[in-house]
């Protein structure tokens, strides 16, 4: 579903992402992992169009995906969430979830203020779609709070319910699990097991190793931007580079 | 219906109010310019509102596209014969263009730099207006300009113009409510919130700040266009930047990204205005006063105040009404 | 001709460099703008105007009691109205509109007291023109530039010599580390935009006997100095001055000889320009979402 291949980006002097090379097979719960200052998120900006990688290919479906805007991006189906919660604190949470859905509708300037029959029927869906999804994520009860109200275990879930709205294909989930107690964490297993089930592929930045062991059917290992380790986590807990890499914290399941 | 009605018995009442002052007012000419003069601005100021309120694009030059429609109307009419009822629209899809001209590098700037190019460009305006003698008559202005007639009947009365412009104040309050509950409305509030995540939601933000440009110069233009049949004179005096200032005021005061900020703001303004006719060398002192007030004091404007004590009030009345239900 | 021109320009040009590296030294000390500058100006120039024609004080006494006034006036709207505004979570947009009713206020209060004529700032010198080579040039236009030029090498040398100046610079590039340090970060701050004030009071002092001191006269060289801070790279202190001196030259050259009825427009079509094809300036400062 989407291949990188021989991904770099360099800033200045820094590489921060060296040739990676990898492939995520449809359907799969995909991890990616690697000490602070790996390369993960740099990388998750690079398939998602905040940066345009300096050489190598970002394929999805068979398309070159590199150095288009973010938003044709979303539009060909590859939907993300953000390490830092990056929602519209002034909406509601149901509106929120209802600009995920941007892409997928077509409303134009003229059919929205002239109430148009089809844009009122879209506008009906679009609506409806966005209380399914809330109620999909088990947050249907907070619907009509603003953003900014909700917890921060119910704001992370909001964010994941607006990337699911416009019915991606990939969904990129950037440290998903930060600043969650054991009990949200359990909670975030259950989702992304549900979301997997529907037939989504998701790629997980994390460094919650118990949670990316449990959850992950591929590990992808990134240290100063390149990959070092690739398989399932079996393979991964006993690859003696990665250790190294970790230096011995955190990899105890 | 009855329902809807009970609902929104608050808003019927001051809406009633509203009528039976506005009643009042035109019984008299000048009262009832004095009503013209705050529906225009009310256009106006709703056009910047879409483009400061909705997609946070600041502009301290927004009297570049309100001249831009009055001067357009004018000497359409006045050298072609074209009737004013189709020069003000042509005045104002000219200001639109001119939007769409500046929202092209408007839209990559940061908020200072957009503040100085929308500053630069209301004094380009404004300068080619003063200066360009043989077009715009320069600063002796244009008179005779000729009021707008609609199937036949003219508008020549404050009264008559007052209710040709009340129809378009609702006409433009209609559209921007439709537009803000779109989801073009909604892609417009998230670029202010968070244009970078917008941009991750697939909303192509540079098309969408080019389009409130767009919009939000065609209504000032508007504005313009209907200010000059309405007084039958312009000059370059009443766009220069103080004027682009007077509709960031209105604005903040009532209260951005609001239907009824922009109508406040400018009720309030406008009548403040007219009312220190005799104190016109205290008005650039009283202004700037206001806009300290609104910064320091009033931060989210008039409906942000309404908002928070209606908030309080729901909240109290909802204590109440447990307190009720544990008796 | 060309002489006289030349030195108009540089006059001017100096001008709008001063006024513009206010605006850098504001913006590179609170990242924040301030469009008070001309307004500034325009207060330096009436107040040094009643030091020197109502109470006979002599010029250089008047135009140091002028900057320092305006250093005051400066550091008060900056540390009362500006941090409080902050402290209110105030967005940069509602900064600048902050200034603009500040510059309101200014040129009211100027109107007020002094009333909305030109005044006449008397004569400094008892020569109408001297003699320099045989050119005769207009005394008061070679002061100007002198007095430009003495403040803008002063301003440099304390800026990286004296040690407040360099903790000035400190605090601008990184707050945190700076008061880390023990510098004084809301001084520093309160400073540079004390001394924003007192360049372009100190500026409007001198060539109030040139152009006359009226309410209106610091608009427009506010705005061209902001112009040229940009063109030279907004918050470059020297790309200020050089960007300052580009729109004196290019205004007075098109003035002689093209048209002087559309400098002004002519002036903010190449600021447009610039922003538009150029935004980082000539020293390429950072300026993009």
């Amino acid at each position: 579903m989407l291949k990188f291949e021989k991904a770099t980006i360099k800033f200045g002097g820094l590489v921060a992402v060296n040739e990676v090379t990898a492939e995520v097979p449809q359907g799969a719960i995909f991890g990616l992992i690697g000490p602070n200052g790996a390369g993960k998120t740099t990388l998750f900006n690079i398939i998602s169009g905040v940066y345009a990688p300096t050489s190598g290919r970002i394929i999805f479906n068979g398309k070159d995906i590199q150095g288009l805007p973010p938003y044709k991006i979303n539009e060909l189906g590859i939907s993300r969430t953000y390490q830092n919660i990056n929602l519209f604190k002034n909406m509601t949470a149901l509106e929120n979830v209802m600009v995920g859905c941007h892409t997928r509708t077509k409303a134009g300037l003229a059919a929205s203020i002239l109430r148009t029959k089809k844009q009122k029927e879209e506008e009906a869906a679009v609506e409806k779609k966005s209380l399914e999804i809330l109620n999909f994520m088990n947050l249907s009860e907070k619907a009509y709070y603003n953003a900014s109200n909700l917890s921060y275990g119910e704001q992370r879930r909001l964010e994941i319910s607006r990337a699911l709205a416009s019915d991606p294909k990939l969904l990129l989930l950037d440290e998903p699990a930060a600043g969650m107690n054991g009990r949200e964490k359990e909670e975030l297993t259950e989702i992304i097991r549900k979301i997997s089930d529907k037939g989504i592929t998701i790629l997980l930045v994390e460094h919650d190793m118990k949670l990316v062991m449990c959850v992950t059917h591929i590990i992808c290992v990134l240290n100063y931007g390149k990959k070092i380790a690739f398989g399932d986590a079996k393979h991964i807990q006993n690859n003696e580079e990665v250790i190294a890499a970790y230096l011995g914290g955190g990899l105890d399941v | 219906m009855l329902e809807k009605i009970k609902e929104r018995k608050g808003i019927i009442l001051v809406l009633l109010a509203v009528a039976i002052i506005c009643a009042f007012m035109l019984r008299e000419r000048y009262l009832a310019l004095v009503l013209c003069f705050i529906c225009i601005n009310i256009i106006a100021v709703t056009g910047l509102d879409v483009l400061f309120g909705y997609t946070g694009q600041v502009s301290f030059g927004h009297a570049a596209f309100y001249a831009i429609g009055a001067y357009g109307s004018t000497l359409l009419t006045m050298n072609y014969g074209i009737p004013p009822a189709i020069t003000v629209i042509l005045g104002s899809l000219l200001s639109m263009i001119f939007g769409i001209i500046i929202a092209f590098p408007a839209a990559k700037l940061v908020k200072h730099f957009l503040s100085l190019l929308t500053i630069a460009f209301g004094q380009m305006v404004f300068m080619f207006v003063s200066v360009t003698d043989s077009l715009t008559n320069g600063y002796s202005g244009i008179i005779n300009i000729p009021p707008i007639s609609l199937f036949n009947y003219t508008f020549k009365s404050n009264q008559s113009k007052f209710f040709l412009l009340l129809v378009v104040v609702i006409l433009v309050l209609i559209g921007k409510n439709r537009l803000i509950k779109s989801r073009i409305g909604r892609a417009f509030i998230a670029i202010r919130e968070n244009p970078h995540a917008a941009n991750g939601m697939g909303i192509n933000v540079r098309y969408y700040k080019i389009m409130a440009f767009a919009i939000s110069a065609f209504l000032t233009g508007l504005a313009g266009g209907l200010y000059a049949h309405l007084v039958h004179f312009i000059s370059p005096d009443t766009f220069m930047v103080t004027q682009s200032q007077l509709f960031m005021t209105m604005l903040l005061f009532g209260g951005i990204g609001s239907l009824s900020g922009p109508v406040i703001g400018s009720s309030i303004l406008v009548i403040i205005t007219e009312t220190m006719q005799s104190f016109v060398r205290y008005q650039m002192l009283i202004y700037a006063v206001f806009i300290l007030v609104v910064l320091f004091y009033l931060p989210n404007g008039v409906v942000g105040i309404m908002d928070t004590i209606g908030a309080k009030v729901k909240n109290k009345l909802g204590k109440r009404a447990e307190e009720n239900a544990k008796v | 001709m060309i002489v006289q021109l030349i030195i108009g320009a540089l006059m001017i040009g100096c001008v709008y460099g001063l006024v513009g590296l206010g605006y850098g030294l504001i913006y590179k000390a609170s990242g924040l703008m301030s469009l008070a500058q001309g307004d500034m100006l325009m207060f330096g120039a009436f107040i040094s105007l009643t030091f020197y024609k109502y109470m006979g004080l002599p010029f250089f006494v008047s135009l140091f009691l002028t900057m320092v006034i305006m250093f005051c006036l400066g550091m008060f709207i900056q540390r009362v109205l500006v941090t409080k505004l902050l402290e209110k979570g105030a967005q940069t947009v509602y900064v600048i509109l902050c200034t603009i009713s500040i510059s309101m206020i200014l040129q009211n209060t100027a109107m007020f007291t002094w009333g909305s004529n030109v005044m006449q700032f008397p004569s400094l010198f008892k020569t109408d023109a001297i003699n320099i080579l045989g050119y005769k040039i207009v005394p008061e236009n070679l002061m100007a530039l002198g007095v430009a030029v003495v403040c803008m090498t002063s301003l440099h040398f304390f800026m990286t010599k004296s040690k407040f100046g360099t903790s000035m610079r400190a605090a601008a590039q990184d707050e945190l580390a700076a008061s880390a340090l023990g510098i004084n970060v809301p001084a520093a701050k309160g400073a540079s935009w004390g001394i924003a004030s007192m360049l372009a009071g100190g500026i409007g002092a001198v060539i109030g006997p040139i152009f006359g001191v009226y309410v209106s006269m610091g608009a427009m060289i506010g705005q061209k100095g902001f112009a040229g801070a940009v063109v030279g790279g907004y918050g470059n202190m020297y790309g200020a001055i050089i960007g300052g001196l580009f729109f004196g030259f290019v205004e007075t050259f098109i003035s002689a000889y093209v048209t002087s009825s559309y400098k002004d427009f002519i002036s903010f079509a190449v600021l447009i320009a610039v922003m538009i094809f150029m935004p980082t300036g000539l020293f390429k400062e950072q300026v993009m979402e």
